[in-house]
């Protein structure tokens, strides 16, 4: 759409374009499933979203907000944003920094909003130190805020990398077993509070309680199953890994080879083919480390096809599991004699993946 | 760079949406993974696995299809290897695709299918067009017209598969059930497939392009680069916002510039990099910015060309690495056409000193990319040796000169040498231009070893040039002799001495006599020294050097007082010496210096000054005098004597009134270190005011203003301060500039480690989880501060040693010191960069024989041998600790002969251990069981090292297949010793107890299974 100059000029003395009101107050546009209310939002929680419209005063529960469009938001936050939503991390960094001292846009979004993301861009850029210390602000520093709950969830993600598996329970905990005194229900959104059972069990399988683990899974795979095939599957595949783990290895690349399956038919190339591929990945990846553990001759050879085809098939489209394929397939290659693959993948690894943990110990010699 | 293009188009097709993925589908993708990785063998069992799969023909003929566009992808990569290599790729493809056919007939007229014929298709005409430029004459013709016949049927295909494409698009407006938005939705997706067709047909027309490049005068050459082009148009026109216009202005871009036409492909080029963000993709965008750099280089628009490459300079990421050399290394052409451009307009004249900039410039940045990324160094290096010759082949001295300095840096000495002698052989050039190249030509004979050319040419230069006049003619007389003291000490000839001592001669007794004296107190002979130097009264022409080269000895003498640790004579002769020091200065500016003396005079005046600063900002003496205060209690005459003792160290007059008590003397000290420095300041200005053509003094204060930074740990203001010394590389001092740099950073660090210490105890204790961001930052402060400290170290151990102020010891000491910082704490720095630091300083302590010192040097040969092990050299490794473990036996005897209870060291079992275990690695089981086994006979049963001993013996016995041996060595130890070594050797053990037992029988001979058996069971009973 082209403005025209006269009409451009009209809608920013209308305070349209700024996202304020001829009255001076700010516009913001709380979006839900099926609507949108124009209005000032006047607090946000992980619980409610508090506005005042027309001089009316009203809430909408934060289960219900699919997203705020804040009408004072800054450029750089903005910015920010964008780049977040096309995978540009660095850049969404740099401009999430930026917008956080900007002096545009109401404090008490900003600083959580920002806060939450820097920490997830660090995150996913692997930089969990850093990550970690923006998370806690937000955890310390914001306990009502909307992100509180989603900063526990990733703090508990990051411990888990860590292999911290007791300190992340701890953060997931805070999320899975919150419930309101009086109504004995959670107080957090429900995908919320799934997501914290799911890292939950995680955390259990890493403090070796595979039993418990597995129970937990059952039930919660049941439970999800009805309400959220996604993250039922990552249930499922963290039940097959716990398996493997618990030794059960062939019920566990039983497990492993029918989520594969499931997830190869579902895919159709619409929005849940990036979902599926990491999850197709991470499950070649424990197939791999399952057949490692198994007693076959062959078994070195066997797990390479299974890293193998994260590495030909998927690339570093799926990041973590990208570079840990191409670990496993090293040291197999490595076993089976082929050290110049070895090394090759290896190289690879340390050039991009420099922070992968115990890559100093990769040394083929 | 188009093959890639092509790549990224067919990895964005191999990615769109395959609905309901068969099996064989999922598995045929597998396959081109694996043969885009080049592991043809492991392609090779899943192409088994595929044909074997049951499944539809559809099905099938699809994953055929699939693996053909794999081979064709593999034909893609390959295109760095021989022809025939792709040819087969591509044959097999044309194979597979058949197959489709053949399963099912109707695959034909299938989009996917059409795609993958005309990719085979163009790939081949593309590899034979690339072989005519090879062909004899006589068949390029005829490959010639069989290549384009290829191209026009590809182009065809590709005109069936658009008119196929459109059909889709057409028949999708009759898509029933469907709301008017989901319509505009499908019709738009099916009308990009159009264009995305359309602009493959265009990359074909350009690979025909190329093949007419071969007649680029043949009109048909012009109607395909106007079909092209008006067919990208087409494509930018129908997706503009979609990726597909910004390859078709990529490609339009490149047509212009094959064409000359800057101003258009400037026009391109630029919209490419327009296209909103969304559709940006960074591959692409990339290749343009290389582009359409060269292109506005060659519009010799050099800075333009520059700055569209800085986008990608600061992207270090992974993987960026890459592309940021190589950005680089482009940026440095264009800073090197534009110095030729600039020196080209000079019209023969002096080179503008804008052009010396952008050479210089362009030189640092190739060095930057080898020091980031040393795969890039033989390209770096052919551009420098490109464009240097094309701009250093004048007789322009600077550039010369300049040029000589980069080479002399990078000690590459023997060709400094050569461009140093084209500057000294001109006679055109200045006498100032000809004397420091030919003083620098001297020099780097010296560093080559040619010490008898060294002397010849500075021999030359002092007697063919005015030393009064040229400061490099008189610093040329020290080097003759220098030199050819080298070289008499090298050959002991006739010859060699009758020239040393008729160049002795030239420069007349007395000066003779001061660098003997030098030498002396090389050797520590200071009393001898001091002796010869006061022999040469005041009335002597070279006095002032006399003064000087006193205080220096009496300098050294102080530091020798320190070492042996006797500390109050130390203090007192360091006292000394800043009194002559101070002598020295006050006698210059009395007695101005005579003619040819002047210019050593300056600098010697300079280096006093400096070391004067540098004694009375040493917050050691101050420490010391304070002591001395606090030593003296109360009683007052000793508090008077250290006051007079603290004005003498300042070179200060004592305060009038004496102390009444420690409080008051330390006061009084205050002053008078306050006065000193102030004093120090003054100096400083005045020997600017007393020389017109004073030296510049800035590298001296910058000298000071680093001592002062030491002071206070000021490491930052410190290291911005040192990099300033690197444009005076005539300093003596920049070494030890350095190294104070670096121990600045070296004292932060160990600071750090104890808070790091303290915290983690603090941790341990209350268990509060807040502490671990504190630990977690000082560590990565402490990390990062031992990290800088060794970069300053290094820098400081590439200064070429002869032209510093820094003694032997001192360096050695360092040296030996920056070795073990990088063992304990260089985790980023690569074995082989430190491997590389040992073997310089084992070449520069080859003559070492002090026994303190050869004990360090072997300790640093132990930590090679270790590299060398690390990185697989095992047979150097071997041979070091050979040779060590040869030495540590010698010593061993002969302490024995004398004390037969004399014990065995630890080093000397680390040698051995180390030893027995690079024999392992190289399979040499039998030697390495032997060594194993005398340790294991020779140290305290139950110690550390007779486990790792016992363990080992073990495993070679495993790679022998002694197992019976292996079982009964563990069966033995276990009886006299359970606990195996604590749990980690015990679970080692049994793992291997276990694997033995897993053995099939007839690999078993010997071993009794029985207690093999109940061995394994026993030491599992007691690791639950």
């Amino acid at each position: 759409m082209r403005l025209t100059l006269s009409l451009m000029v009209a809608l920013l003395a209308a305070g349209v374009l700024a996202g304020v009101s001829s009255a001076g107050e700010i516009t913001d546009t709380i979006k839900r499933e099926s609507s949108v209310i124009k209005c000032t939002v006047t607090e946000e929680t992980y619980e409610r979203v508090a506005y005042r419209s027309v001089g009316v005063t009203g809430e909408v529960k934060q289960c219900e907000v699919i997203g705020i469009e804040w009408g004072d938001r800054s450029s750089d936050f903005i910015a920010a944003e964008t780049s977040r939503l096309r995978g540009t991390l660095d850049d969404a960094l740099a401009k999430y920094e930026r917008a956080l001292k900007n002096p545009l846009g109401r404090r008490f979004y900003v600083e959580p909003y920002c806060l939450y993301y820097i920490g997830i861009c660090n995150q996913r850029l692997g930089d969990l130190s850093e990550a970690e210390q923006s998370l806690l602000k937000v955890v310390n520093g914001h306990k009502k805020a909307k992100f509180f709950p989603h900063a526990n969830i990733a703090l508990g993600e990051i411990c888990l990398v860590r292999g911290q598996f007791t300190k992340a329970a701890e953060y997931f905990t805070v999320v899975a077993n919150s419930v309101d005194p009086d109504t004995g229900r959670p107080i957090f959104c429900t995908d919320l509070t799934y997501r914290a059972k799911v890292g939950n069990a995680a955390a259990l399988i890493g403090t070796k309680s595979y039993g418990k683990a597995l129970s937990d899974l059952g039930t919660l795979i049941a439970e999800l199953d009805a309400i959220d095939p996604g993250m039922a599957a990552d249930a499922r595949l963290l039940k097959a890994e716990a398996l493997v783990k618990d030794r059960k290895v062939e019920e566990g690349t039983k497990a492993y080879a029918e989520l594969i399956d499931k997830s190869i038919k579902a895919m159709n190339g619409g929005d849940e083919e990036a979902r599926l591929n990491m999850l197709i990945a991470r499950c070649y990846n424990g197939l791999g480390d399952a057949h490692l553990l198994g007693n076959g001759e062959e078994r070195q050879s066997e797990a390479l096809m299974e890293y193998l085809r994260v590495v030909a098939v998927f690339g570093p489209n799926v990041e973590f599991e990208y570079a840990r394929a191409l670990a496993g397939a090293a040291m197999c290659f490595d076993a089976i004699g082929q050290k110049d693959r070895a090394k090759e993948l290896v190289g690879e690894l340390k050039s991009s993946y420099p922070k992968y943990p115990g890559i100093e110990q990769l040394n083929i010699k | 760079m188009k093959n890639l293009i092509l790549s990224i188009l067919i990895a964005a097709a191999a990615v769109l949406p395959a609905n309901a993925l068969s099996k064989s589908a999922w598995e045929a993708r597998f396959f081109r993974g694996l043969l885009q990785r080049n592991y043809s063998d492991l392609a090779g069992k899943v192409l088994a696995g595929i044909e074997a799969m049951p499944g539809e023909p559809a099905e099938k003929a699809a994953a055929c299809v699939e693996m053909a566009r794999g081979y064709i992808e593999a034909a893609e990569a390959a295109a760095s290897e021989p022809l025939e290599v792709q040819q087969e790729y591509l044959a097999i493809a044309d194979k597979q695709l058949k197959s489709a056919t053949t399963v099912s007939p109707e695959i034909v007229k299938d989009l996917v299918y059409m795609i993958e014929a005309a990719n085979l298709g163009q790939r081949r005409a593309s590899i034979l067009a690339s072989r005519i430029a090879q062909l004899p004459d006589a068949d390029k013709e005829k490959v010639f017209r069989e290549t384009d016949a290829m191209f026009i049927e590809v182009e065809k295909q590709w005109e069936k598969t658009i008119v196929l494409a459109r059909n889709v698009a057409d028949k999708a407006y009759q898509t029933p059930g469907k709301t008017e938005s989901e319509l505009a939705d499908i019709i738009d997706e099916a009308l990009m497939k159009v264009a995305e067709y359309e602009l493959r047909e265009a990359l074909c027309h350009y690979a025909h392009i190329e093949l007419y490049d071969h007649k680029p005068n043949d009109p048909k050459r012009r109607t395909l680069v106007e079909a092209t082009l008006s067919k990208l148009a087409q494509v930018i026109y129908a997706s503009e916002d979609s990726s597909l216009c910004l390859y078709a202005y990529y490609y339009s871009g490149k047509i212009y510039k094959k064409d000359k036409n800057w101003p258009k492909a400037v026009e391109f080029f630029k919209k490419a990099l327009e296209v909103p963000r969304q559709i940006q993709i960074a591959e692409v965008i990339n290749l343009t910015r290389f582009e359409y750099s060269d292109v506005l280089a060659k519009d010799e628009k050099f800075k333009d060309a520059i700055d569209v490459l800085t986008p990608l300079i600061p992207k270090v990421k992974p993987g960026a690495i890459d592309l940021q050399a190589r950005a680089m290394l482009q940026q440095a052409t264009a800073k090197f056409a534009w110095a030729a451009d600039l020196r080209n307009k000079s019209g023969g004249g002096p080179p503008p000193a804008a052009m010396m900039q952008q050479y210089q410039e362009a030189i640092t940045m190739c060095q930057a990319v080898i020091a980031a990324n040393p795969k890039w160094e033989g390209t770096a290096q052919a551009i420098i040796a490109e464009w240097s010759s094309k701009i250093t082949d004048s007789e322009d001295p600077t550039v010369l000169l300049s040029e000589g300095s980069r080479l002399y840096r990078d000690r590459k000495y023997k060709d400094a040498a050569k461009v140093y002698q084209k500057v000294l052989a001109n006679v055109k050039v200045n006498d100032k231009y000809r004397t420091q190249g030919g003083f620098f030509l001297a020099m780097s004979y010296y560093h080559s070893g040619m010490f008898y050319e060294a002397a010849l040419v500075s021999d030359y230069l002092a007697t063919r040039f005015d030393p009064e006049k040229q400061s490099y003619a008189q610093k040329a007389i020290v080097l003759s002799i220098s030199s050819s003291k080298k070289q008499f000490d090298a050959t002991k000839s006739k010859f060699d001495r009758r020239l040393y001592l008729r160049l002795c001669e030239r420069i007349g007794e007395e000066a003779s006599s001061i660098i003997e004296a030098q030498e002396l107190a090389g050797k520590g002979k200071y009393d001898d020294a001091l002796k010869m130097l006061a022999a040469i009264k005041p009335t002597s022409k070279v006095y002032d050097q006399v003064l000087f080269n006193t205080a220096q000895i009496v300098d050294a003498r102080s530091g020798e007082f320190f070492k042996q640790r006797e500390n109050i004579r130390g203090w007192h002769e360091r006292i000394k010496a800043l009194e002559l020091y101070k002598s020295f200065i006050d006698w210059a500016a009395a007695n101005p210096p005579k003619g040819d003396r002047q210019r050593l005079r300056q600098d010697n005046e300079c280096r006093a000054i400096q070391r004067l600063g540098s004694l009375l900002l040493d917050a050691k003496m101050e420490s010391y005098l304070r002591k001395n205060v606090a030593a003296a209690g109360r009683d007052k005459g000793q508090l008077e004597e250290a006051v007079k003792l603290a004005a003498r160290a300042m070179c200060q007059k004592p305060p009038k009134r004496a102390p009444a008590n420690a409080d008051e003397a330390n006061a009084q000290i205050t002053v008078i270190t306050g006065a000193a420095q102030k004093a120090f300041l003054k100096i400083s200005a005045d020997i600017r005011s007393r020389y017109t053509e004073a030296p510049d003094l800035h590298p001296y204060i910058v000298m000071l203003r680093i001592v002062a930074a030491g002071r206070v740990g000021n490491a930052e203001s410190a290291a911005a301060d040192v990099t300033q010394l690197k444009d005076f590389p005539e300093f003596q001092g920049t070494a030890d500039a350095f190294g104070r740099v670096a121990i600045i950073f070296d004292t932060r660090a160990r600071q750090l480690d104890g808070e790091l210490e303290q915290l983690e105890k603090q941790r341990e204790n209350e268990k509060k989880p807040e502490l671990d961001e504190q630990i977690v930052k000082a560590r990565a402060a402490s990390e990062e501060a031992y990290s800088k400290a060794l970069a300053f170290f290094v820098e400081m151990l590439g200064i070429d040693p002869t032209l510093e102020t820094i003694d032997e010891k001192q360096r050695f000491d360092m040296f030996h010191y920056v070795i073990l910082l990088q063992y304990r704490r260089g985790v980023e720095i690569s074995v082989d960069d430190k491997i590389q630091l040992i073997n310089t300083f084992l070449e520069q302590s080859a003559d070492e024989n002090a026994a303190d010192k050869v004990e360090k040097i072997e300790g640093i040969r132990l930590i090679l041998a270790e590299y060398l092990t690390k990185t697989n050299k095992l047979d150097d490794a071997r041979q070091v600790f050979e040779e060590l473990s040869a030495r540590y036996e010698k010593d061993f005897e002969e302490r024995r002969k004398k004390d037969p209870r004399a014990p065995t060291y630890a080093r000397h079992w680390q040698v051995r251990h180390g030893l027995a275990s690079t024999l392992k690695a190289l399979g040499l089981y039998e030697d390495s069981l032997r060594d194993f086994n005398l340790i294991w006979r020779s140290v305290p049963a139950g110690s550390d090292t007779w486990w790792r001993a016992s363990y080992e013996m073990y495993t070679c016995w495993m790679e022998m297949k002694a197992y019976d041996k292996a079982v009964n060595f563990i069966r033995t130890i276990h009886q006299t010793r359970p606990t195996l070594g604590g749990r980690d050797m015990k679970n080692n053990f049994l793992m291997l107890l276990t694997r033995i037992q897993s053995l099939p029988d007839d690999q078993l001979v010997g071993v009794d299974h029985e207690r093999l058996l109940t061995l394994i069971d026993d030491i599992r009973k007691e690791t639950k």
